[in-house]
C-alpha cells in the first residue's frame, strides 16, 4: 500500500516559514504557512505583491526549502523542520510539474527535446522518450513545430 | 541526446573559433616543445651519429664542441698504442661565416680523418662521401648546396660531392664534412701579408732561441703552414674495441699529462650542460609557462561558456536533472575543446613546423605525452565552469 492510497492529499504543508538574512538583515518572507491540497483539486494563491506567494511555491516545488515546517507530498514526507527526507531534486523530477509565466525552454535543445529531456532524466530510453515526447506534442497540437528550436511560443 | 554536442552546435561559430584559438595556442607549445628536442638533438647529433666510445681532447679543455681544443699530430699514434683501441680518428670543427650569393652563410665544418675516414656514416640524400684528400665538401641541405656546386672558402674552391639532412650543429648552422687538412686549412685561412709578417716573426724569434741556433733546421719550421705546425693540431676521438673495458682505456689515457679523456655518455653531458644549457632551459621554461597559460585560457573560456548556460543549468537542475548531468556537460565540452585543438595544433604544426629556422622534433613519445598533458588541461580547466555551474540554484529559471 503507498502513502497516496493511505493520504487523500496530495499536498500538505505545515507551519512553513522562511527567512532570509539574520540579524540586522533578517527577512521573513513567509511565516507559519499552512496548505493542503486534495488529489485533483485545483488551488489558486492569493495575495498581495510580497505576501509571500513565490516563497510558498517554491517552497512547496522544493526548490527553496523552507527554514522551518514540514511538507508531505501524496503522503510522503519530505521535509521536515527544514531538513529534506529525500533526495528532493529526485522527488521533483518525478513528482512535481512546473508551468512558467512566459516561455523558458533550453535554448540549444529543439522543442520535442526540451519534452524529452525530462523523460530521458527519468530513465527512459532514447528511442522511448522520443516517441512518449511526440505522442504529447501531438495530443496538445504541436507536434508540427517538434525540431524547430524553443519553437513554443507564449500564447500556446 | 548529448547535452555538450547539441550546445556546441547551437554555438558552432563561436566554439569553432575557440577552439582554432586554442588549437593555435597548444601548437605553440607543441613547437617549444619541439624546440626543445631538436636543440638537445641537434647538440649530441654528432656525438651519436660518431658513436666513438672515447674522446681525447686537449688537456684541461671541454672541447671540441663546448670549447676550442688542440693536441699534437702524434696522439692518434699514441691512442693506437694503448691496449684494447681498435681505432684512432682525428676530428677538426669550427664554425664559419662567408657570404653566398650577397646573403650570409653559416656552416660547420667537420674534418674527417681522411683516409680511415671518408665520411661513409653520414646519412646521404645525394650524392657519394668523399672521394679524395682535397677539395670535395659532403653539405648539408640547410646550407642551400647541391652536388656538383661549388663554394669557395679561404684559397680554395670545394665541390660538393654529396648532401644530407638534418645534420645541425648544436647553435643551428647546418654541418660541412671535409677531410680534417682542408677544414684546418679553412680555420687558419689569412691574407697572405699576415703569413708572410707572421713567418717573419717567427724566424725573427727563431735566430733568438739558442735551440734554433743549435739546430738552424728548425728554423724551417718557421716558413711552414700554421696547420704543420706541430704545437697547433686537432682534437682527437678514439674508438674502443668491442668487449674492451672503456674506463680502463680512459684511465690509462687520463694519465697523460697533455690530454683529457671523455666518454660519449661524458661528451654529451658536457654540451647538454654546457653550450645549449641556458637555451635549453629557457625554452624548458618557456614551455611550463605556455602551458600553465593554456590552461588558464581554456579555463576562463570554460567558464565563459558556462555562464551563457547558467539559465538552462538552472532550468535542468529545476526539472530535477543530476550534477552528473551538468558536469558531464562541462566536462565533456572541454575535452572536445582539447581534442578538438590539440588535433588542429598538430596538423598546422605538420605545416608549419618545417619552415622554423631551428629544427622542431616531434617525437613518437612526446606526442602522446602532450595529449595526456590537453588532456589533464581540459580536466582541470573544467572545474572552474564546474564549479559556477553547482553554485546555480533552480530558482533563477524562475526570474
Amino acid at each position: 500500500m503507498t502513502n497516496d492510497q493511505l493520504s487523500p492529499y496530495a499536498i500538505e504543508a505545515e507551519r512553513l516559514t522562511k527567512i532570509y538574512g539574520s540579524g540586522n538583515t533578517e527577512v521573513v518572507a513567509m511565516r507559519d504557512a499552512t496548505m493542503k491540497v486534495a488529489s485533483g483539486e485545483v488551488a489558486a494563491l492569493l495575495g498581495p505583491s510580497g505576501s509571500g506567494k513565490s516563497t510558498f511555491l517554491t517552497a512547496v516545488g522544493l526548490i527553496n526549502p523552507p527554514t522551518s515546517g514540514s511538507i508531505k507530498i501524496r503522503g510522503q514526507l519530505v521535509l521536515d523542520g527544514g531538513n529534506a527526507r529525500t533526495n528532493l531534486r529526485s522527488f521533483r523530477r518525478r513528482h512535481i510539474g512546473f508551468i512558467f509565466q512566459k516561455s523558458n525552454l533550453i535554448p540549444f535543445l529543439s522543442a520535442v527535446e526540451n519534452v524529452q529531456i525530462a523523460l530521458k532524466l527519468n530513465g527512459d530510453t532514447a528511442g522511448a522518450a522520443r516517441r512518449r515526447a511526440l505522442e504529447l506534442m501531438d495530443y496538445l497540437g504541436v507536434s508540427d513545430g517538434g525540431e524547430i528550436k524553443s519553437a513554443f511560443s507564449e500564447t500556446r | 541526446m548529448n547535452l555538450a554536442t547539441k550546445d556546441i552546435r547551437h554555438n558552432l561559430g563561436r566554439f569553432a573559433l575557440t577552439t582554432v584559438g586554442i588549437g593555435m595556442l597548444l601548437m605553440i607549445v607543441m613547437g617549444m616543445g619541439g624546440i626543445y628536442r631538436g636543440i638537445v638533438e641537434d647538440a649530441t647529433l654528432l656525438i651519436d651519429r660518431i658513436g666513438t666510445d672515447l674522446w681525447i681532447v686537449q688537456r684541461s679543455t671541454r672541447g671540441p664542441f663546448a670549447e676550442v681544443s688542440r693536441v699534437p699530430p702524434n696522439l692518434v699514434h699514441r691512442a693506437l698504442a694503448v691496449p684494447g683501441v681498435e681505432s684512432a680518428r682525428e676530428f677538426v670543427y669550427h664554425t664559419i661565416q662567408r657570404e653566398r650569393d650577397g646573403k650570409p652563410i653559416r656552416i660547420a665544418v667537420l674534418g674527417l680523418s681522411w683516409p680511415t675516414d671518408k665520411g661513409e656514416w653520414v646519412p646521404l640524400t645525394a650524392g657519394r662521401p668523399l672521394g679524395q684528400a682535397h677539395l670535395e665538401m659532403i653539405a648539408d641541405e640547410s646550407l642551400g648546396l647541391a652536388v656538383g656546386e661549388q663554394i669557395t672558402l679561404g684559397k680554395e674552391t670545394y665541390a660538393v660531392v654529396g648532401t644530407t639532412s638534418s645534420m645541425i650543429s648544436s647553435s643551428g648552422d647546418g654541418l660541412a664534412f671535409l677531410t680534417a687538412s682542408d677544414a684546418q686549412a679553412i680555420q687558419f685561412d689569412v691574407p697572405g701579408e699576415v703569413v708572410r709578417l707572421e713567418r717573419g716573426s717567427r724566424e725573427a724569434r727563431g735566430r733568438h732561441f739558442e735551440f734554433a741556433i743549435q739546430q738552424p733546421i728548425m728554423l724551417d719550421n718557421a716558413w711552414r703552414a700554421s696547420s704543420q705546425l706541430p704545437a697547433i693540431a686537432r682534437p682527437q676521438m678514439s674508438a674502443v674495441m668491442p668487449g674492451t673495458d672503456i674506463e680502463k682505456v680512459a684511465s690509462i689515457i687520463s694519465g697523460w699529462g697533455d690530454v683529457s679523456v671523455f666518454t660519449r655518455t661524458g661528451q654529451r653531458e658536457l654540451l647538454l650542460k654546457g653550450p645549449v644549457e641556458k637555451i635549453r632551459r629557457q625554452i624548458g621554461l618557456f614551455r611550463v609557462l605556455l602551458t600553465v597559460i593554456a590552461a588558464i585560457i581554456m579555463a576562463l573560456i570554460l567558464y565563459t561558456l558556462t555562464l551563457d548556460k547558467i539559465h538552462s543549468i538552472a532550468l535542468l537542475k529545476l526539472i530535477g536533472a543530476p550534477n552528473t548531468v551538468i558536469l558531464g556537460m562541462i566536462l565533456q565540452q572541454a575535452l572536445i575543446l582539447g581534442v578538438i585543438g590539440f588535433g588542429i595544433a598538430y596538423l598546422i604544426g605538420q605545416r608549419v613546423f618545417p619552415i622554423f629556422p631551428r629544427r622542431v622534433i616531434l617525437t613518437e613519445t612526446d606526442l602522446p605525452q602532450l595529449a595526456g598533458i590537453v588532456l589533464a588541461i581540459s580536466v582541470g580547466s573544467s572545474l572552474l565552469g564546474i564549479w559556477k555551474a553547482m553554485q546555480v540554484s533552480p530558482n533563477e529559471a524562475l526570474s
